[in-house]
């Protein structure tokens, strides 16, 4: 390859990257791109590519408990075809985990932890409250 | 058989010519009753093929429902047989369909919007 193609190669892999950067800011959902360090956003993009890659395959049964569906196996459905999406997206997060760009944007990915819960995660378990057990409103 | 034959060959013909008649046949009784799949109402390139392929798988999987859904529907009973068997056809060949082609965002209306429609009472 000589200097003048390889020139262009870097400008056309510099410009798509300047294109995704403005591309995938407009939507900015995945939970790494939170961090502010560039070591931050690396590592939270790597542990978001293993994680959707290696679990992806669990997004059918982690849907089939999503209550905006109809029925658990509409749930289901909907996770084989994000199941197979975020594998594919997590291989290509792995892969380009030192670019701190957004791509492909998968949102969440994998609901592993349920992002709802992890918004309002529910209330400890307490069996033994302080509130008196009264007997017959003597005791 | 070489790939380019087959589109010339005659069981090709015969079932471009089921297609046709089945189209002219239920396209103007249920010409109102075709709908946008629900996976249209992704807003991302992503989240639209991920649901296009789960639409496919879901009426692949129990397209055939609507056989045994569609009779104790508030209808005729008969009319909800003929019905179920056409909606079995329709979800399960609109489920190939688009599980086939689940990276190409473009829909294929199903009647009804596809098998989910038999939850929806």
């Amino acid at each position: 390859m000589n200097i003048k193609n390889k020139k262009s190669l870097v400008a056309l892999i510099v410009s798509a990257g300047f294109l995704l950067s403005i591309v995938t800011s407009a939507y900015a959902a995945s939970p790494w791109m939170a961090k502010q360090s560039y070591g931050g956003k690396t590592w939270g993009k790597f542990c978001f590519g293993i994680k959707n890659s290696l679990l992806g395959w669990l997004t059918p049964w982690a849907e089939a408990k999503n209550p905006k569906y109809q029925t658990q196996w509409i749930g289901y459905s909907a996770g084989i075809g994000e199941g197979v999406v975020y594998m594919a997206g997590g291989v290509i997060h792995l892969a380009t985990f030192f670019i701190p760009v957004d791509f492909p944007d998968m949102g969440y990915g994998l609901p592993i932890p349920d992002p709802e819960r992890v918004k309002n995660p529910p209330k400890p378990y307490a069996p033994y409250s302080k509130k008196r057990n009264y007997f017959l409103g003597f005791f | 058989m070489k790939p380019h034959k087959i589109f010339s060959s005659l069981n090709w013909a015969r079932a471009l010519a089921v297609f046709v008649l089945f189209s002219v046949v239920a396209g103007p009784a249920y010409a109102g009753s075709f709908e946008p799949s629900d996976w249209t109402h992704e807003s991302t390139y992503l989240g639209k093929i991920s649901q296009k392929l789960g639409f496919g798988f879901l009426n692949i999987t129990v397209g055939w429902t609507a056989l045994f859904f569609e009779p104790v529907r508030d209808q005729n009973f008969f009319v909800g047989i003929g019905k179920g068997i056409a909606y079995t056809f329709t979800n399960t060949a609109g489920g190939i369909l688009h599980a086939a082609t689940f990276p190409i965002p473009l829909d294929i209306p199903l009647l009804h919007g596809g098998i989910a429609y038999e939850y929806k009472k």
